[in-house]
């Protein structure tokens, strides 16, 4: 089904990416507006962990069942884009051992398949493993390379017509009368400044979503919430290692290649850009990690960065730690009066091809149009055909 | 910069950036003063004047960690990620920022990918680690898992001298993911892969400078690579001539 | 777009030219001379060693061919040979033959994939080996031994 309906995307990162592959696949027709590389924003910088939903079996029912439902579908549309090697929940402590049985039931309870090893076990499958090891439950998790998994929707919804911009920021909203008409944007490279008509914008602009809100005088009830994470060299185990515990820093390990990924901390912000990278979250870091892995004590670092979390609710919340991971779609015109105007945020890597299903489809309602997801069953193009079916944007020389 | 950082007294490190601009026949050097930290990377340091001091500064990066392998550029002269390059190992003076060489560049640091990508097609990359386990499938594997060592940067045809200078070469990242086929197919057709290395443009071309393998962040060693693909296809070659000799006798 | 392993268009590595830009021999930062470690050390040292030796079996033939000029002449040359600066010059040709040769060596084994590993020693040795003989090779011409 074909329309003639023009969308415009704010932000590159996956949400972007879902949306502008949901909607090409649609029919509609799609540009996306980055203001630098494609997942340059948060989405390139995550922990690179497809999660099984176990993370938040306990404390967040809603986003669990949304990983463990998107975990099956990713690897059924982007195959090969995992290092399909599972997961640990480890338990070292008593402490730990009693949070086991919460935890099954509620795997159980949000369908992630969940099974326990004892100790002798754990240490086999994970030889790098603290040997106090008691217990470790084996979750789907998997090993996701973060930037090439979101290329793989940009090359497909390029390959389904969507006009993608990089180097394009976004310096305003055209409004008239409550009304976004367009969007106002400054091409980086030829430094020049145009208008693109829009019969939607879809602000998916993730931890600068607020600041994109703002320019079409709209609030988008967020927090920012920042986390450290640590890349050491050595690949220290070969499955995602997380500590079986309410969650707290520090307590997941990802094999990324050659490097183990420890992560990650959670602080509120006001400022999106450059997010500060504190030395003492760096080093409990590798305090924690090396609770799971003793030989990350010793291990030479890579990198230490942060990433901002766009998190969605309004009100106090002092660590970040307290707001559900889940995402929302705030339709403008709902909230605020204003139309023409769609903000999705919130979410996790995990589940961007469900956070695209659910702006699609407001997108489609609000413009009338007849048409249904298909993106659970359409299997994704390589992520090196976003680089090898790329046109000439500017003249070659 | 980090935390302690700010506390700390600051240097100015000067930057001199190699910057070709859309319509510019000649690329252009500017120069950027940036306050620095001890810890403070390339990449920080890019990003900081992209903020505050030029918004029209375009260079790309993704993961921050040197996996994603967008960030590559020399400073300079050398090849590296500008994510995990320290500005302290880059000496004390000013620093010379440019785009990857052996690539087309599009604007300002970005180069055009297109070359690598294309290189590594006819390479039959089922390219995942001997550790991983490919749940329930056993055809083979797809061409474009990518969870080799190798992150796709470019640093390695930046720094060889043979595609500096010859169109043809496919370069040092094509052929070590060419070797990867060959030494571990998981279903793929290493002869194919083999035949398509043992051309006098292919794995013969090299001339064993070995730079791919010194700039290399991912330890993928493509030099070893390429020379392994000639020893293999030596090894057969002797092979086959002492079969044939046999059988005359 | 089933994920599948794709098969080449043509055989060959030159599927179709890149885009990249030609540098050319020496011209700016994208050519072949820049590399700073010991694998370009070794590569380079070749290179121009081997133009060397070739300007200098020009210079051979061009020697010889005095030898059609006939006895007078070539007496004449003989005289500059024994000129010490012409000794010194050969004496680097000496050094160039030694270098070019050993690395080639070098490059014969590495270039096979065998000792790729240790592919800097290598070359170490052969310079070191040919430093020695150079100096051997001057004293000898010299007299001195």
């Amino acid at each position: 089904m074909t329309s003639h309906a023009h969308v415009v995307i704010i932000g590159g990162g996956a949400t972007g990416a879902g949306v502008a592959h949901d909607l090409a696949l649609r029919g509609l027709r799609v540009t996306l507006l980055e203001r630098g590389e494609l997942t340059s924003g948060t989405t390139g910088r995550h922990h690179g962990l497809l999660h099984s939903g176990g993370r938040y079996a306990v404390g967040d029912q809603e986003s669990a069942v949304e990983c463990i439902r998107e975990n099956q579908i990713l690897r059924r549309i982007a195959p090969g884009s995992f290092e399909e090697n599972g997961g640990l929940f480890v338990a070292l402590t008593d402490e730990d051992m009693d949070y086991l049985n919460p935890f099954l039931n509620a795997c159980e309870a949000c369908g992630i398949p969940a099974t326990v090893h004892r100790a002798e076990a754990a240490r086999q499958m994970e030889p790098g493993l603290n040997p106090e090891v008691k217990a470790a439950v084996e979750v789907p998790d998997a090993t996701v390379d973060p930037m090439r998994l979101v290329l793989r929707f940009f090359a497909t919804a390029r390959r389904n017509g969507a006009d993608l911009r990089t180097f394009t920021e976004v310096t305003g909203l055209a409004c008239t009368a409550r009304t976004v008409s367009g969007v106002l944007a400054r091409d980086l490279v030829t430094e020049r400044d145009y208008e693109i008509a829009a019969d939607l914008v879809v602000n998916a602009a993730g931890p600068w979503s607020g600041q994109i809100g703002q320019m079409a005088g709209v609030t988008v009830p967020m927090r920012l919430s920042p986390g450290v994470l640590l890349a050491v060299r050595g690949r220290f185990c070969g499955r995602v290692l997380n500590r079986l515990h309410k969650n707290a820093d520090g307590d997941i390990i990802v094999p990324q290649r050659g490097l183990s990924v420890v992560g990650t901390t959670s602080w509120v912000v006001d400022d999106p850009d450059v997010p500060p990278v504190p030395a003492d979250h760096v080093a409990r870091m590798y305090t924690e990690g090396c609770k799971l892995v003793p030989a990350i004590a010793a291990a030479e670092r890579r990198s230490a960065w942060s990433a901002v979390r766009p998190l969605v609710g309004g009100g106090a919340a002092s660590t970040g730690r307290e707001l559900s991971r889940t995402f929302q779609c705030f339709d403008h015109k709902q909230t605020e009066g204003v139309e023409g105007l769609v903000t999705i945020t919130g979410g996790k890597a995990t589940t961007l091809r469900a956070m695209a299903e659910t702006a699609a489809d407001v997108v489609c309602a609000k413009l009338g149009l007849d048409a249904t997801c298909r993106t659970a069953g359409t299997i994704l193009a390589p992520h090196g055909a976003y680089f090898t079916e790329r046109g000439e944007r500017y003249d070659r020389d | 910069m980090t935390e302690t950082e700010q506390q700390a007294p600051a240097q100015v490190r000067r930057f001199r950036i190699t910057r070709r601009r859309h319509g510019a026949a000649r690329p252009r050097v500017d120069e950027f003063n940036v306050a620095v930290g001890p810890e403070t990377t390339l990449l920080d340091a890019l990003r900081e004047i992209r903020s505050h001091q030029d918004r029209s500064l375009t260079l790309r990066y993704s993961c921050c960690h040197a996996s994603c392998g967008t960030c590559g550029m020399r400073a300079n002269g050398r090849e590296v990620l500008a994510c995990v390059t320290p500005l302290a190992s880059l000496g004390r003076g000013p620093i010379a920022v440019e785009p990857l060489a052996n690539a087309r560049v599009e604007h300002d640091l970005v180069v055009d990918m297109r070359d690598l990508y294309e290189s590594l097609e006819p390479t039959g990359r089922p390219l995942i680690r001997q550790d991983e386990q490919l749940a329930g499938r056993g055809a083979p594997a797809p061409a474009f898992a990518r969870y080799e060592d190798c992150i796709e940067c470019g640093l390695c045809v930046s720094a060889c001298p043979i595609t500096g200078s010859d169109p043809l070469y496919p370069g040092p990242a094509a052929l070590a993911a060419a070797w990867r086929t060959v030494a571990e197919p998981r279903g793929a057709d290493p002869l194919r892969v083999l035949a398509w290395a043992d051309d006098e443009q292919g794995c013969w071309r090299c001339h064993a400078s070995f730079e791919c393998t010194e700039v290399c962040p991912s330890g993928v060693d493509p030099a070893g690579a390429v020379l392994a693909l000639r020893r293999e296809l030596t090894r057969r070659k002797l092979g086959q001539l002492t079969r044939r000799g046999r059988h005359r006798r | 777009m089933s994920a599948t392993t794709r098969t080449p268009r043509t055989p060959g590595p030159a599927q179709h030219p890149p885009q990249r830009p030609l540098r050319g021999p020496l011209r700016g930062t994208g050519g072949w001379a820049r590399g700073r470690h010991l694998g370009s050390v070794a590569f380079l040292t070749n290179r121009v060693t081997g133009l060397l030796l070739i300007g200098y079996l020009y210079l051979h033939l061009g020697v010889l061919y005095l030898l059609t000029e006939g006895a007078g002449s070539w007496a004449s040359v003989l005289h500059l040979f024994k000129n010490h600066w012409f000794l010194a010059l050969e004496s680097l040709l000496i050094l160039f033959i030694l270098v070019h040769g050993l690395n080639g060596l070098r490059l014969a084994l590495v270039g096979t994939g065998v000792g790729v590993r240790h592919h800097r020693v290598w070359f170490t040795t052969a310079m070191s080996v040919s430093a020695g003989l150079y100096v051997v090779v001057v004293l000898a011409m010299f007299g001195v031994i």
